[in-house]
């Protein structure tokens, strides 16, 4: 009795101890959401007005009906009806030429906001877009799922920085080059995440790549979290399995055009997606899963919408983004203001950690896009997983490392869209429409990382090679009085 | 001394080292003004080249061709530094968007770093004619165009990595080239 005593009061002493020691936020496994999972899948280059400026339309398709009840997001053609129009990508072509990148062409092509410097900034190639010939699949995605109407690249600028705000809301780049700088890990999604005890993992076309791999290379650290990366055919055998990541990144760079970015075929990187889909939907893990697709940065082509300000930063060109789940809304247009760190501010509502730092906490939280309560006809939350097929229209890879057939300009790619809607777009008990404006400084979490910083070495730093320049200054200079001393 | 020497002696003394020291000059101001990271657009690199050709052969020679004494090294020194905060602030003013005029008069502006080079270096040295003097500065220009091509050439075939270790490096034989002139009287 008295054992049993002392092992109880040792019991609550451990307990005590434990609690006081523990994360002011709930730690792994505990989500604030049914979502267990959120697999991030990231290509390259493509602004909306260029996947989805003209969506849902489609002239070619036979059941306009359906076309006209889906949801529109804000239409390209509509804003631009008397000059400045970009022209559609023939059927049968499926890439253009490279428009010129960088920020200083963005900011051109951008002209203070009246979005009319493309042809000057990032040349004749900018002002294109593509249309169901090419997108036809990749549209019954959005249109199965959601579709940001207004997801920004955070800076007017072009891939590195871009992706240092998907992986860490901050950059300390403005253009492609470098590092140095870098971030530190710590100060990064990833950091956060394992500080918490949430798994995460990257998955790239070969592990070999991870050491050199481009979208990391300015995070300081990531050689030491090799361990957390992994190749697309681990990924797809863990779908098997059900043992992934809590939180995962989904890179196509790296693999011979699978990202889109052009000149890059857009199919191949289509037909990858669609293969992830559907090897994510019908792997256990379905049920309590959320994917965002988006792109890096626009890539130069033309987009009708000026770039706001978030949080004091002026916002590049708007991406396409759909975010595909057992809890998306079907047909759904979100108009929230989102940018790559919202998916970050994601992570950490769903994982109830305190916001990573300043930026994601003021950044919108793409929750409109979910539904977790309102049950669909058939009386069922979450959705029920979809197999996307298309025939020999649309010949789907094996794997996620394939060639494109050779017969591509005669698929009738136009056909797989739209698709019949897994739910009666009457009978869903939400608008299509919406927005919100929740952000996690408005839910008062705190902030991870207080101050934002970049990591040069002393010997890489100005100031040392400042020093240098006065070194070498002051030796030419001790040389002249040298010399005048000897003369006497 | 044979005119010969005096003429090869001067360029190892006066053209080589001197370039060296423009080049990392040059680098270091495009490192430390992150003009070098403005620079994502090739129609830049017209601009860019043509700004530092033209700067590197004028102010080199005027850095041969003025007088070499201290107050002419301090004003050479002031108007290069004057040059370089106006280049500087422009870029800010124009939030480091640079449109192709900008950067030709920022990349011949800061080519003005050449001028009290050449000076320094010929300080309290012995007098040399006018066209010998000439060639020293042609032939430092020159040096210093070919180094910035050669570096920039490297730093865009390498992904643009590490920028700094051009400036790092020139700095670094440039220090060894001064000691080197130390000793030649």
């Amino acid at each position: 009795m008295k054992t049993a005593a002392y092992v109880g009061v040792l019991s609550i002493a451990v307990l005590l101890l434990l609690s006081a020691g523990a994360p002011a936020y709930a730690s792994a496994g505990q989500t604030r959401t049914p979502i267990k999972h959120l697999i991030n899948i990231y290509l390259e280059n493509h602004t909306f007005d260029n996947f989805f400026g003209v969506y849902p339309l489609d002239p070619s398709s036979p059941n306009q009906s359906l076309v006209a009840s889906l949801s529109t997001p804000t239409n390209m053609l509509d804003a631009n009806s008397t000059a400045n129009v970009p022209s559609p990508v023939p059927p049968g072509t499926f890439s253009t030429p490279d428009p010129v990148e960088g920020n200083t062409a963005y900011h051109i092509d951008w002209n203070g906001g009246k979005m009319n410097g493309f042809v000057d900034g990032s040349g004749p190639s900018s002002m294109t877009y593509y249309t169901a010939s090419q997108l036809g699949p990749l549209w019954d995605l959005a249109e199965e799922y959601s579709l940001a109407n207004m997801y920004f690249a955070p800076l007017l600028s072009e891939s590195a920085p871009n992706t240092m705000y998907y992986l860490a809301g901050y950059s300390p780049i403005m253009n492609d080059y470098g590092p140095p700088p870098s971030i530190p890990f710590s100060q990064t999604i990833m950091g956060e995440l394992q500080s918490y005890g949430v798994s995460w993992g990257f998955f790239i076309p070969y592990q070999s790549q991870g050491a050199t791999y481009s979208e990391w290379s300015h995070v300081s650290g990531m050689n030491d979290r090799l361990g957390n990366v992994f190749s697309w055919s681990t990924f797809t055998s863990d779908l098997s399995s059900g043992d992934v990541p809590s939180v995962s990144w989904v890179f196509s760079q790296g693999a011979n055009g699978t990202d889109q970015g052009a000149p890059s075929n857009v199919l191949k990187g289509e037909m990858w997606i669609i293969y992830l889909i559907n090897e994510i939907e019908r792997s256990p893990i379905w049920s309590s899963t959320a994917i965002t697709i988006t792109w890096d940065d626009p890539g130069g082509y033309y987009d009708q919408v000026p770039p706001p300000v978030i949080d004091g930063v002026q916002s590049g060109f708007r991406l396409p983004m759909i975010l595909v789940s057992p809890f998306a809304k079907e047909d759904y247009v979100s108009n929230t203001v989102l940018t790559h760190s919202s998916i970050l501010a994601l992570i950490d509502y769903n994982w109830e950690v305190p916001a990573l730092n300043q930026y994601v906490s003021r950044v919108n939280i793409p929750l409109d896009f979910f539904d977790f309560s309102a049950p669909y006809g058939g009386g069922g939350v979450p959705r029920a997983p979809m197999t996307f097929d298309f025939g020999s229209n649309f010949p789907l890879p094996q794997s996620p490392y394939f060639d494109l057939p050779g017969n591509l300009q005669s698929q009738q790619i136009s056909g797989a869209f739209p698709m019949q809607p897994q739910y009666s777009l009457s009978s869903l008990p939400y608008p299509r429409h919406g927005s919100t404006n929740t952000t996690l400084s408005s839910l008062g979490p705190g902030v991870f990382v207080q101050a934002d910083s970049a990591v040069v070495p002393f010997y890489a730093s100005v100031y040392f090679l400042t020093l240098l320049v006065a070194a070498n200054v002051a030796l030419l200079a001790w040389g002249v009085r040298v010399r005048k001393r000897e003369r006497g | 001394m044979s005119s010969l020497w005096k003429s090869v002696s001067g360029l190892a003394v006066f053209s080589l080292t001197g370039s060296l020291f423009s080049t990392s000059l040059l680098l270091w101001f495009g490192y430390a003004s992150q003009l070098v990271y403005t620079i994502g657009d090739t129609r830049q690199l017209g601009p860019l080249f043509l700004g530092i050709i033209a700067g590197s052969m004028l102010f080199s020679l005027v850095g041969y061709l003025t007088r070499p004494t201290l107050s002419v090294l301090i004003l050479e020194t002031l108007a290069a530094s004057l040059l370089l905060a106006v280049s500087y602030s422009a870029m800010v003013l124009d939030s480091f968007v640079l449109g192709g005029t900008t950067v030709l008069a920022v990349s011949f502006a800061m080519s003005s770093a050449l001028a009290p080079v050449g000076t320094l270096l010929r300080l309290d040295r012995g007098p040399y004619s006018l066209p010998m003097r000439a060639m020293f500065g042609t032939a430092q220009g020159l040096l210093t165009i070919l180094f910035v091509f050669l570096y920039a050439y490297h730093y865009e075939a390498n992904g643009q990595l590490d920028f700094y270790v051009g400036p790092l490096v020139l700095l670094a034989l440039s220090l060894l080239s001064s000691m080197v002139l130390m000793r030649v009287r």
